[in-house]
């Protein structure tokens, strides 16, 4: 009852909390999986509920009283209708979740057609940092992300060396960076800000310092800033 | 002696303390072994091929790997207790190390073990055998755990442990990212152990086929011995594809073979082999706990087993599903939708053989009489735990919210709650269970249940906020966070949880010592307060050394349990008093463990000398074994009636 009771409180403090990153997305891959992880939590604390229920009300009623010591119980081997309800009634719950996660999935691997103008960025891991290339502007920035906001973003992802993980808990899960091989993430930020970006595959021993800031900034202010890298990389 | 002394300087201050207190240890264990003149008495276990005492090395040995891969996980614990934290010298690539053997050795040397070797004390007595099909093999698969184990585990006081994770994903595991023995001792180590596993498994299923007493019909047969008799069958199949990943990796490492690197090679390769063995290897180690709490369920609610036949089908589906999951490990590799879907489907799908078990569970403690000792304690602690694992699983298994979470704490929290939930939890009350059928004593009721409570709230406070952890965006395996994303108090939280469960641990051994000291012999074939219900039940505690002095007569699936119901006091058992037939006991598993240890030194440290004269102890003790003529010896009728009459009755 008391760990019923601690789930509930922790699940209060997750709707109401800002700082977990994933409950709190600001691009659109990040709203999507967040859709699916409140449907999921919800059906399995329907779960929950339910065996909870019945496992306190058990240990409750059922547990020996003084003076049963001696006495034979009534041995009972089944119940078809309740075996086949157990059966029967989770996979109604999965096929719940599954019609949406299929959808989701593939609509995550959709590549974006050719009026939506997608900004591709070639993100490429290396021990131990990352760098951005934006092949529209011909520049590379490294270990800070700038995006424009609401424009759909393509990132094509590999690596130099080992595999890594390119993840921005805030806007959307994450993609893994395979040395000789390129994968696509797609997602679109909604909300200027700055957001943590980290490596999450062990990479070496500096795993965790592998990490990049994602600047999400109107569309003025990242021009300015591709023009600025651009004269940079004319006086470098 | 200027450069010995040299070299030790430059040793970091954790692996000098930890040659110190090996030598400590060491020379303490020789002394006291002399001292009490046990050297016999030692020799004797070693050499022994009976099922019992190897089961109860196999505890033991796993036990000790337990304590050391616990220690690591403290010291993890303390290096992430604070924001920005340097404790000691565990940061970077040290702590790399700490994560990866504390994985492989908790998953390896400990989980699996501790089952086998639990399973390998109660399975015979469960079946109505005396002893495994092949006395010998047993003993072996023994010796061959035991050197791989001390491989991985000597690893870090001899040129620097695996530090590629537990899983060891290439290309970092390979020599270019990682030189060094560090993960050449991680292929070598666990094939050799994985050698004897795969034995283990093949002597498990022979057993279980061939031996059960006459009327023990398969579906008569109890759920501990079911669920053995299912892991076997994975083990041969899982772990044989383990064995060729390892065998890759092992050829990459040490003659430069280009398959899993990603120039010419392909990395996904090892991560494909790796889950296929990694998914049932989870099944593995939860499948006998399942089939323990089913015992123990039913025993301590005086209740036959709801839905028997469910549960065995159950177990079965799990198993085979298992095999059929393993991508949702690697959704985030790219691989295309297709596949992610289908594998999602998979993996939900098998929530429902495992939801069966859990209402079975229930509905097996509904009319009951429950009486709430340790081990039922650990049971009802597993249904809790392990439900909460089992939904964030299904959680997981939704592939575009496994985005987000896939290697991040959230893993973290789900792993442990399902591995510590079913297996940790599973071999606590199995060991509580039988421990009278093993020892001959109780262990402690009070010291039990302030173990199991101290472990139990210890284990939540560890890791449910790892769930938050996760979803606030803190990856695994990282050595360090930054302050200011609210990530310190919940680590912090975490790190004071797995100080109780140390205590917990503490506590146990500590019941363990006052039992085995202080402890009154039980005296009772059935010490559970005439609960038992199935065969071990009906023979002293401890056992003798054949187990069943005559055959005994199966006519249900709980023969105890319908003898009390009859007003017995004990089961029938048919047949006349004879000589028994015992395997003789051999020092050559023993000899062939230390010869795989030999070679497999000098493959980590291509010392090829070395390895040719462990390969070549390795083929000889084969060869004396083949040539040699050891018909084992025979118990006198008369001892027998002697012990049955004077014991038993």
């Amino acid at each position: 009852m008391k760990r019923v009771l601690t789930f509930i409180v922790t699940a209060c403090i997750l709707s109401g909390c800002s700082s977990i990153a994933v409950l709190n997305p600001k691009g659109t891959a990040g709203e999507k999986q967040l859709d699916l992880l409140l449907l999921s939590l919800l059906l399995m604390g329907i779960v929950l509920a339910v065996v909870f229920t019945l496992f306190v009300r058990f240990l409750i009623k059922y547990r020996e009283k003084p003076g049963e010591e001696n006495e034979f119980p009534i041995q009972t081997a089944g119940n078809k209708k309740l075996e086949i309800s157990w059966i029967v009634v989770p996979f109604i719950i999965i096929i719940v979740l599954a019609i949406p996660t299929f959808a989701t999935t593939y609509e995550l691997d959709e590549p974006y057609t050719n009026d939506k103008k997608p900004l591709i960025i070639e993100v490429t891991g290396e021990q131990f940092q990352w760098s951005f290339y934006y092949p529209e502007y011909g520049i590379t920035s490294t270990d800070e992300l700038r995006l424009p906001v609401n424009r759909p973003i393509s990132f094509k992802l590999t690596s130099n060396d080992v595999i890594h993980s390119f993840w921005i808990p805030q806007l959307g899960g994450k993609r893994d960076a395979l040395p000789g091989k390129e994968n696509t993430l797609r997602l679109k930020a909604l909300e200027t800000g700055t957001y943590d970006g980290k490596c999450a595959e062990l990479c070496g021993a500096e795993h965790a310092l592998m990490t990049f800031d994602t600047i999400v900034e109107n569309k003025t202010n990242f021009s300015k800033w591709i023009e600025n890298m651009k004269d940079g990389e004319k006086d470098g | 002696m200027d450069s010995i002394l040299q070299y030790f300087r430059t040793l970091p201050s954790d692996i000098i303390l930890a040659d110190i207190s090996l030598v400590i240890i060491t020379i303490a264990s020789t002394f006291l072994l002399t001292k009490y003149k046990k050297w016999n008495w030692l020799w004797s276990w070693i050499t022994s091929t009976d099922h019992k005492k190897i089961g109860i090395m196999y505890l033991f040995v796993s036990f000790l790997f337990f304590l050391r891969a616990g220690l690591e996980a403290l010291l993890i614990r303390m290096q992430l207790a604070f924001p920005e934290n340097e404790f000691w010298v565990f940061q970077g690539e040290r702590f790399n190390q700490l994560t990866s053997t504390h994985g492989t050795v908790m998953i390896f040397l400990v989980a699996t073990p501790l089952l086998i070797g639990l399973m390998n004390v109660i399975v015979p007595l469960q079946i109505g055998a005396r002893d495994v099909a092949f006395p010998f093999m047993n003993s072996l698969s023994l010796w061959l755990f035991i050197s791989g184990g001390i491989l991985i585990n000597v690893s870090f006081i001899a040129g620097g442990s695996p530090n590629a994770g537990w899983t060891t994903y290439a290309p970092l595991s390979l020599k270019e990212f990682t030189p060094g023995p560090s993960n050449t001792y991680y292929p070598i180590g666990l094939q050799v152990a994985g050698l004897g596993t795969i034995m283990g498994a093949i002597n498990f299923i022979v057993t279980i086929i061939k031996m059960r007493a006459p009327g023990m019909k398969f579906m008569r047969m109890p759920l501990s011995t079911w669920s053995m008799l299912i892991t076997s069958v994975l083990i041969v199949y899982a772990f044989s594809a383990l064995a060729v990943a390892l065998l890759l990796l092992t050829f990459e490492r040490l003659f430069g073979t280009v398959i899993l690197s990603s120039s010419a090679g392909n990395p996904l390769i090892w991560q494909h082999l790796f889950w296929i063995f990694g998914h049932p290897e989870v099944y593995i180690i939860a499948l006998p706990a399942f089939g323990i709490f089913s015992d123990v369920i039913s025993t301590f609610s005086k209740k036959k087993l709801f839905g028997y036949t469910s549960m065995v089908f159950a177990i079965i589906l799990i198993g085979f599903l298992g095999f059929m999951v393993w991508v949702h490990h690697m959704f985030t590799v790219g691989l295309n939708a297709n596949i992610n879907v289908f594998f999602a489907l998979t993996t939900m799908l098998i929530a429902i053989p495992t939801g069966i078990k859990i209402f079975n569970w229930l509905f097996t403690m509904r009319g009951g009489s429950i009486r709430f000792d340790t081990p039922m304690l650990y049971a009802l602690g597993f249904i809790v735990t392990f439900v909460m694992g089992g939904v964030t699983g299904v959680m997981l298994g939704s592939v575009p919210a496994d985005y987000q979470y896939h290697d991040s704490y959230f893993v973290v929290a789900h792993l442990h709650y399902v591995i510590i939930g079913a297996t940790i939890f599973g071999v606590l009350s199995g060991v509580y269970y039988w421990w009278p059928k093993m020892f001959g004593k109780m262990l402690n009721e009070k010291l039990g249940k302030w173990n199991f409570w101290t472990f139990v709230i210890g284990f939540h406070f560890t890791f449910f906020p790892m769930h938050i952890m996760g979803l606030m965006g803190m990856p695994r395996r990282v050595f360090t966070y930054p302050e200011g994303e609210g990530l310190g108090w919940l680590n912090f939280v975490s790190t004071c949880g797995a100080f109780l469960m140390g205590i917990g641990v503490f506590i146990f051994m500590l019941n363990i010592y006052i039992t085995t000291r202080y402890g009154k012999s039980v005296q009772l074939n059935d010490p559970w307060m005439k609960r038992g219900r199935t065969l071990e039940w009906t023979i002293p505690s401890p056992p003798p050394p054949y187990n069943f002095a005559r055959t005994p007569i199966v006519t249900s699936g709980e023969p105890l349990w319908n003898a009390y119901e009859n007003r017995k006091e004990n089961i029938e058992f048919e047949g006349e008093y004879e000589d028994i037939h015992m395997p003789s006991s051999s020092s050559l598993p023993f000899f062939m463990g230390m010869a795989f240890l030999i070679a497999s030194f000098g493959f980590v440290f291509q010392i090829w000398w070395l390895a040719t004269l462990g390969m070549l102890g390795v083929f000889m003790t084969m060869a004396i074994r083949s040539f040699q003529n050891k018909n084992g010896y025979s118990i006198p009728k008369k001892n027998v009636i002697y012990h049955d009459k004077g014991v038993g009755y």
